[in-house]
């Protein structure tokens, strides 16, 4: 494989496509720490040059991780229906950006398309799109999911109320709720990160929150974002349950350090199914984020972003109802500052999209990173206009639990009005009636 | 035309949930806001901040760095924050003697100020608790842009039964005093969190200094008498 380009006089040449890849992205310090980011502008342009001309099957062979050695790749690979797959693979990359904006092409054959490409693929195109184009091509692929309420339907958007506590008080954690449905927020999903990781209180949360969703007749989901096995536990011992939980990452050795694998998620999957107490068919949650793999030490070389595709590609074996990207969470050693942050999350949103995968961002940063209230405000207006199906509601934006910022119930209530947004429909007609 | 004054109380609070901000249209009330700011404020200062060297002399410290030269490159380069400059170690190997019970250090960490207001109350109390146990304690010193990983290589050269950093979190909205401590069993090169053991939220409104430095000192005799820390000792236990 020769991966070359000549540009201003000067030739670039690139040993593989890992290499190209990571020299491809957008400035990111996580891809620096990795040491696989472009070392000058004029390398990450033609990297991207090269890139564009790159056809899909060259990607599609030349995965994050190899295929004999990782379940992720295999669970993706296996999955690339061959029909769909045959029609796109000689395209380059370059093309691919220019059918997903063309105004010819309707959302149902890009659904189509998505079929046939893995993450490598959807990351690859990623890397070759402005921000616009990433928002404006989102804007096109909507994702509808149903629980109790439908998320992603055109013209909604929705909020998972965050009400979290230090110690999870149950007091405090009641007030926030009652204040955040309020303001319409909770209706993707009432979610607590909770401070006590036993069976005990995960069942205890679950078992509040259903009891005020009930008390209120609202129709919403509760969950409980613990680790799968914790949650698994609590909804055997009879907990109430809307949603099941689960962080995900996009290599094997990744998950490993999060305590999970496919075979995990699986059965977490068909425990929910058969217990989760929502009307519709979807019951799985997942949250990502860029660089959660070199956190773990599980990136095999490869840069952030196409990390991230992969773990939307997993994550739509299970049909999840929400998906989201914590996408300043993570802090500045992966993400600098808030212009990184807004690249990342709405780089997220779009591969999220383009895998067919429900896609919300946490919109958020924490103190060390160069973000301020000003530039999560800004990136969740970009969000909201790309189609991004849900937002979180923390009280007042300030997560004390977490120790980080996001976006607030006020937030998603002046982007409804800013954007001429609805809550998801089910939600509305209650808020309607009280 | 009066003059006008305007003298305002300080509305800052610590809260645990800001809740009942009221509302002008969508957006937060201006007092809400302005609230906000000021806690953003103090914590964006607090992250500039640096320890005093006169404080550390009181405290008698000395001084040495980590790897990472400035704080742009500390946060951005975390291996460089887990591993001491070469001059931090040829000074080590001057003034530290070998095989102590307890090494106790100190780092900024990404907070100065948790150092700053816990290290005056915190380190003689530890001094003192630790003598009471009849504990040989190595000569306490501070690291200037620390991490937890530093554990692993202090111990490289102090060659302690139990490491002890005292490290500033990362500061909350608002909240940027607070400090942890981490304690680790004979750290090697390739010691983990899970290996390590942690008491956090040491300020005066969380878990005073006094009664941490008495904390710390439990947890070190634990430690010592489970002869692990971390998993291991939770296992062993």
């Amino acid at each position: 494989m020769l991966l070359r380009c000549k540009l201003h006089g000067k030739v670039f040449e690139f040993r593989d496509l890992r290499e190209l890849m990571g020299k491809a992205n957008d400035e990111k310090s996580g891809d620096r720490l990795a040491g696989v980011a472009a070392s000058s502008a004029i390398e990450r342009a033609a990297a991207r040059y090269v890139l564009s001309e790159i056809p899909l099957w060259a990607l599609r062979d030349s995965p994050a991780a190899p295929y004999d050695a990782d379940e992720v790749t295999r669970l993706i690979d296996d999955a690339v229906d061959p029909t769909v797959y045959a029609e796109i693979k000689d395209w380059p990359v370059g093309e691919l950006r220019e059918w997903l904006l063309r105004d010819t092409t309707s959302p149902e054959a890009i659904r189509r398309a998505s079929a046939g490409m893995t993450g490598e693929m959807i990351a690859g195109v990623a890397k070759l799109m402005s921000n616009l184009d990433l928002a404006l091509a989102s804007a096109r692929l909507r994702v509808v999911t149903r629980a109790n309420t439908t998320l992603g339907l055109a013209g909604t958007l929705g909020s998972r109320l965050q009400p979290n506590h230090p110690t999870d008080d149950p007091d405090v954690i009641r007030a926030e709720i009652l204040e955040g449905l309020s303001f319409g927020c909770g209706d993707a999903v009432i979610g607590i990160n909770h401070a006590i990781d036993t069976v005990d209180n995960v069942a205890r949360l679950l078992a509040l929150t259903q009891s005020i969703i009930d008390a209120e007749g609202a129709p919403a989901q509760n969950c409980v974002l613990a680790h799968v096995t914790t949650q698994m536990a609590a909804l055997r011992a009879g907990a109430p349950m809307g949603l099941m939980f689960q962080s995900i990452a996009g290599t094997e050795r990744a998950n490993a350090s999060f305590g999970i694998s496919v075979g995990l998620l699986d059965e977490a999957r068909g425990l929910a199914q058969a217990g989760s107490n929502v009307a519709g068919p979807n019951v799985m949650y997942f949250e990502t984020g860029e660089g959660s793999e070199l956190s773990a030490g599980a990136h095999n070389g490869w840069d952030q972003l196409t990390l991230e595709a992969r773990c939307y590609c997993l994550a739509r074996r299970y049909s999840p109802f929400m998906v989201n990207s914590v996408v300043g969470f993570i802090g500045p050693e992966y993400l600098r500052d808030a212009r990184q942050i807004a690249r990342a999350g709405l780089e997220d949103h779009f591969c999220a999209k383009l895998a067919g995968v429900p896609m919300g961002v946490d919109v958020c940063y924490t103190n060390h990173a160069r973000a301020d209230q000003n530039d999560l405000e800004s990136l969740a207006i970009l969000l909201a206009a790309a189609g991004c199906n849900f937002f979180m509601g923390v009280p007042g934006g300030d997560d004390p639990m977490l120790s980080y910022q996001s976006t607030s119930f006020h937030d998603t209530a002046s982007l409804r009005q800013l954007l001429h947004l609805r809550p998801l429909p089910e939600f509305e007609q209650w808020m309607e009636n009280r | 035309m009066s003059d006008l004054i305007i003298d305002l109380p300080d509305p800052t609070a610590r809260m645990t949930a800001r809740i009942g901000l009221g509302r002008a249209g969508a957006r937060p009330r201006t007092r809400s806001q302005r609230v906000f700011d000021a806690d953003h404020a103090i914590t964006q200062d607090a992250l500039a901040e640096t320890v005093p060297p006169e404080l550390l002399e009181e405290l008698g410290l000395f001084s040495v760095a980590s790897a990472a030269p400035d704080r742009e490159t500390y946060l951005l380069r975390p291996d460089l924050g887990r591993r001491l400059s070469d001059p931090a170690m040829e000074t080590l190997r001057a003034n530290i003697n070998l095989g102590a019970d307890v090494q106790i250090f100190v780092s900024d960490g990404l907070s100065a100020r948790a150092v700053t207001v816990n290290l005056p109350e915190l380190l003689p109390a530890l001094r003192i608790a630790l003598a009471e146990q009849g504990l040989r304690m190595g000569p306490p010193f501070f690291v200037r842009l620390g991490r937890v990983g530093l554990l692993n290589a202090v111990n490289g050269i102090a060659d302690a039964r139990v490491v002890v950093i005292l490290v500033g979190e990362r500061p909350g909205l608002g909240r940027a005093d607070a400090l942890s401590a981490y304690l680790g069993y004979r750290p090697q090169v390739d010691s983990s969190d899970a290996d390590r053991e942690v008491i956090c939220n040491i300020f005066p409104g969380g878990l005073p200094p006094r009664e941490a430095a008495l904390r710390i000192t439990e947890q070190i005799i634990g430690i010592l008498s489970a002869g692990a820390s971390g998993v291991r000792r939770g296992l062993r236990s």
